[in-house]
């Protein structure tokens, strides 16, 4: 059986990211089906109908290339909100929900550090958020020949990759405000709420000149999908994401360490 | 190695204004069993969650095995069972799959130690915990705060759900715990079964410690209930004034009351008349506790 909170977490997890995982490749199958429609003229004329803001705020500027359509689709709007709502739901649950319904308080009367068990719960939340970009790229993977992606194996690779590290962003975050306050309804409407905010900076400031600035700090811009698939992974962004990450929960660790639990 | 299992000097921890424990002095010896006496909202669940660093005090402070449970907490856990108050955990799970481990994160529990203790409770480990009942699950709590033999356990109100057989079985075990040198710290509310093994118990009220005392002790210090029934009208006058005598009742040839102490005057009072029955109950410290509880709330005794 399990030795270790990690791999316990997981375990205690698995109906969840059965579920995450068996969403993630329905709507992967589903929208990459639809590349080859997309791929027709018609498409084209009825986009250029479209505002231009809208268009860059969706990321539909090229939506009719193989890279295009995934990074709109696929790896857009709807994967990046799923995922992000994956990573959060299971971050507010690292601490904050094992807290509410009084598992944590019986686990650190146990032999652990405080640290341990978030830097270890930190590690489930990760492979959990590997697992859910792993099932995203096979999927994709596996749809790739049949609908005639030509996008290389790696950028599809690095595109999951990046996605899941951007869920794992506020995925971290939740582990921070849990260890703050143990509480998993403002764990989740925090999070929730800063995923929001950080969303439209990285889709609506842009459309003001003065706002552009804020774009920079959202972890939405440090992930273009469209960019990643024709180019492959942009490594400053990922770097970025995982420092922000081990900041998170670096965050977690300590204010859980300093508080009362389980009041 | 100290010879307090438990030592805490003024205690103090407030949730918001709310007081939970208000200046705390304990002492816990090694090989005893200590009962920890209260009503519920006391501060009983509030100091032992101190003693194992889930909270921090705001003031005071506490040895646990001699261990500081801020600095040397892992330490310090390695060697206390814990039974929380409230025990839940994920019920999508078996009893023997959490028990193992929890015991793994202790470096393993032999199975045979388990299933021992599980046969002795009557548990079947191999249903959901979901699919318990409430009894049974107090149970899975149990085994882990004494599968791995340590030397302290601290149970926040132990006995609470079992029905009397295991809660029998439950204190048969805390008496073979101390054989085995270990220490016993039990919260309760049911005072009638700490009272049938504890060497010593301390009542808490509003977060104070109003009296530790050896249960023996505490119990010749108890208020008992006497019933009296004479074959002659009497008065209830003549017993009013009698040494002890407390909730004096005389009606139909019966007198009630409760009796402080020590039982001659009172003895000699009804000796008077012609007496038929005399029935004095065995004090306990359910009435000990009601005893001191009134006289902290209102100043009389």
């Amino acid at each position: 059986m399990f030795r270790d909170v990690w791999t316990k977490t997981l375990w205690d997890n698995r109906r969840s990211l059965l579920g995450w995982a068996v969403g993630l490749i329905g709507v992967t199958l589903v929208y990459g089906a639809f590349y080859p429609y997309m791929a027709e003229p018609g498409y084209a004329d009825l986009l250029d109908t479209l505002p231009q803001g809208l268009i860059e705020a969706m990321g539909w500027e090229d939506f009719t290339s193989a890279e295009g359509y995934m990074g709109a689709a696929v790896f857009g709007v709807l994967g990046q909100v799923l995922t992000v709502v994956m990573a959060v739901g299971l971050g507010a649950r690292m601490i904050a929900g094992d807290e509410e319904t009084g598992g944590m308080e019986l686990l650190i009367a146990h032999p652990v550090s405080r640290r341990r068990v978030v830097i270890q719960r930190a590690v489930s939340l990760t492979l959990s958020m590997a697992l859910a970009g792993s099932v995203v790229f096979l999927a994709v993977l596996a749809l790739s020949e049949p609908i005639d992606l030509g996008i290389p194996v790696g950028n599809l690779a690095a595109a999951s990759f990046q996605m899941a590290l951007l869920g794992l962003v506020f995925g971290a975050l939740a582990m921070a405000v849990g260890g703050i306050r143990g509480r998993r309804g403002l764990v989740v409407g925090v999070t929730a709420a800063a995923a929001v905010v950080a969303y439209l900076a990285d889709t609506v400031a842009p459309m003001v000149e003065a706002l552009t600035w804020i774009e920079d700090l959202s972890p939405f811009d440090w992930y273009e999908p469209t960019a990643i698939l024709r180019d492959g992974v942009t490594t400053g962004d990922a770097l970025l994401s995982l420092g922000v990450v081990v900041f998170f929960v670096a965050v977690a660790a300590v204010a859980f360490d300093r508080r009362d639990v389980g009041v | 190695m100290a010879d307090e299992a438990i030592l805490a000097s003024r205690l103090t921890k407030s949730y918001g204004p709310v007081l939970a424990l208000d200046h705390l002095d304990l002492e816990v010896r090694r090989g005893e069993i200590f009962g920890f006496l209260g009503p519920n909202g006391a501060g009983k669940t509030t100091a032992i969650r101190l003693f194992l660093d889930l909270l921090r005090p705001d003031s005071g402070q506490v040895t646990v095995l001699g261990l500081d449970p801020r600095a040397q907490g892992v330490e310090l856990r390695r060697r206390v069972g814990y039974l929380p108050g409230d025990f839940t955990v994920d019920g999508n799970q078996t009893a023997r799959q959490l028990l193992t481990y929890l015991g793994n994160l202790r470096g393993g529990i032999r199975r045979d130690r388990i299933e021992g203790l599980a046969e002795r409770l009557d548990l079947d480990l191999d249903q959901k915990i979901r699919s318990l009942s409430k009894g049974n699950r107090q149970k899975v709590g149990l085994i882990q705060a004494f599968m791995h033999e340590p030397e302290l356990l601290i149970l926040d109100e132990p006995t609470s759900g079992l029905d009397p057989l295991m809660a029998r079985e439950f204190l048969t075990m805390t008496l073979e715990a101390r054989a085995h040198g270990q220490t016993v710290f039990m919260s309760s509310h049911i005072l009638s079964e700490v009272q049938k093994v504890a060497d010593r118990a301390g009542i808490i009220r509003r977060g104070e410690l109003i009296a530790v005392d050896e249960v023996e002790a505490l119990r010749a210090k108890s208020l008992r209930r006497v019933e009296v029934t004479f074959d002659e009208p009497v008065d209830a006058s003549a017993f009013a004034d009698v040494r002890g005598v407390s909730d004096l009742v005389v009606e139909d040839g019966v007198l009630r009351c409760r009796l402080l102490g020590e039982a001659d005057a009172l003895v000699k009072a009804v000796a008077r008349y012609r007496v038929r029955d005399f029935i004095s109950e065995e004090p306990d410290l359910e009435e000990l506790f009601f005893h001191y509880y009134a006289e902290g709330t209102d100043g009389v005794s």
